[in-house]
């Protein structure tokens, strides 16, 4: 069954492509061959970097997102989140900032969001997945009608 | 028990289980970890305890693996971290220095010349020779501060105490002590090896205590702390200093052989090579492997000599009288219990870097 609510974020987040030539000058990558390296991502990681493509998310809300996204099949551990949060950022493919429009108990609450290099890896393994399945789909299998 | 006294409970649970992450995650995430079970364990108690048991029982199942994971990540983020710190610039030694540097490789040559040689030119000149050169290497080591190419220096001061006048003395005793103590067959050569590798054993371990001793004794003087803290940084400045003590070792372990100076001089060229490759390599690893292989290097060479060149008449009476062969097999097989102790010193500093450093602002 295909979850709408997938693509409508996969819209939102693709339809920026006039960042492309700056990124590429920042993270001095060359896009058709490192980023190549990075995928396939593991499925948790597809999912967190999906959660944070329409925007900042908080660790709670990428959880539910994660759970959401994929029908409760991937539900993230408050210890298995943090630790792929950290590896992400250590990796720079997200951010983490202070979220001063939602203090709790009167501190800032952390967001997470997408660099450019997460947004890039997130765009070719998106592209990745559709063409395994425009394949599968021409060869007669999984089409619904 | 009411869901909220389940709740509360576990969040009190987890927030221990949470003391197990590495100091380094929890000063980042534990504020965030908690407040997401809080809310992750809220929404399930509106489900009943079985749904706020079943997310407590996921975060313990997933809990040891990421745990495990991030210490195993924040130990190899700091052995990177002080790899960085110990790597150093290769610095620029001036003539002079470069020229002390190998000064000390020179010093057990002219006392093996002195040895042999019965010249009165060389009993005249050789001594006070040797004996300006350490001073000049030791003063100016101390004037600089202690820079890497004047450390051999004082091994060799300490290591010529240690060998030539605290065990110089004793030997004679504590060797019959031990003979007294272990009663061995007239031709038991590997029971006389054993007693050898434990005398060389004690003889290293009595430098390194002295060693030890002597930095205690230093690390109360404020004009040698630098020297401390130098050798506390970088483990390899030690071994470096003990590399020193192995020069006038391997002349003594090669005295009164056949061809004493090519032998002593092939070997003293070895250790020097080491010790250029030391003075040359810019991390710790690079800088312990350049002085293990001078010295594998100049041992190996140390054995060879003896198990090829036949030895001085003298030499086989004094271990035995009735056997040439029996000697041929013992004195290569010491050579290499030495070569064992050598390496077992020069790479026990190691163990510096396990003791926790003291942070200074520099670091």
């Amino acid at each position: 069954m295909t979850n709408p609510v997938n693509f409508a974020i996969l819209d939102m987040s693709f339809t920026d492509t006039s960042t492309g030539a700056v990124l590429e000058e920042e993270a001095n990558i060359n896009p058709s061959e490192d980023i190549q390296n990075y995928i396939p991502l593991r499925e948790p990681t597809f999912f967190i970097l999906l959660s944070l493509a329409s925007g900042p998310r908080h660790g709670y809300v990428i959880m539910k997102d994660t759970d959401f996204m994929s029908d409760g099949r991937v539900t993230l551990s408050t210890s298995t989140l943090y630790t792929a949060l950290k590896r992400l950022l250590e990796q720079e493919w997200i951010r983490r900032e202070d979220d001063l429009s939602d203090p709790e108990n009167g501190r800032e609450r952390k967001v997470y969001s997408l660099t450019d290099l997460g947004r890039r890896i997130l765009e070719a393994e998106v592209e990745r997945l559709d063409h395994l399945v425009y394949t599968a789909h021409g060869r007669a299998v999984g089409k619904s009608a | 028990m009411s869901v909220k006294t389940w709740r509360q409970a576990l969040v009190a649970c987890y927030n221990l289980l949470l003391r197990l992450y590495p100091p380094g995650f929890r000063a980042i995430f534990q504020d965030e970890i908690q407040s997401v079970f809080l809310q992750t364990i809220s929404d399930a108690s509106r489900q009943g305890v079985l749904a706020v048991a079943k997310v407590f029982l996921r975060e313990l199942i997933d809990l040891p693996a990421a745990v495990f994971q991030e210490h195993r990540r924040e130990r190899s983020a700091n052995n990177v971290s002080q790899a960085k710190i110990y790597e150093e610039p290769i610095p620029k030694l001036t003539r002079h220095e470069v020229f002390l540097a190998f000064a000390v490789f020179l010093i057990p040559t002219g006392l093996v010349l002195l040895n042999a040689s019965a010249s009165p030119l060389v009993t005249t000149f050789v001594p006070p020779t040797i004996l300006v050169l350490v001073l000049a290497g030791c003063v100016v080591g101390l004037i600089k501060r202690f820079p890497r190419w004047s450390l051999p220096y004082y091994g060799l001061v300490i290591s010529g105490f240690v060998f030539l006048f605290l065990f110089q003395g004793e030997a004679q005793r504590i060797s019959a002590l031990l003979s007294s103590k272990f009663v061995m067959q007239p031709h038991d050569e590997l029971g006389r090896l054993l007693l050898v590798a434990f005398w060389d054993g004690m003889v290293w371990f009595t430098l390194l205590a002295l060693m030890a001793f002597t930095f205690m004794l230093l690390s109360i003087i404020p004009g040698f702390r630098p020297l401390i803290q130098r050798l506390w940084d970088d483990w390899t400045r030690l071994s470096y200093l003990l590399y020193g003590s192995s020069v006038l070792a391997l002349v003594m372990i090669y005295d009164a052989y056949q061809y004493p100076a090519v032998f002593d001089l092939l070997i003293i060229t070895c250790l020097a090579a080491g010790a250029w490759g030391y003075l040359r390599s810019s991390s710790p690893s690079n800088r312990f492997l350049a002085l293990l292989s001078g010295l594998t290097v100049s041992i190996l060479m140390t054995w060879a000599g003896k198990w090829i060149i036949l030895m001085p008449e003298a030499w086989i009476r004094w271990f035995q009288p009735d056997s040439l062969q029996a000697s041929q097999w013992f004195e290569p097989q010491q050579t290499l219990t030495g070569l064992i102790w050598m390496v077992v010193v020069i790479a026990l500093p190691y163990l510096l870097r396990i003791i926790p450093r003291p942070r200074t602002p520099a670091l």
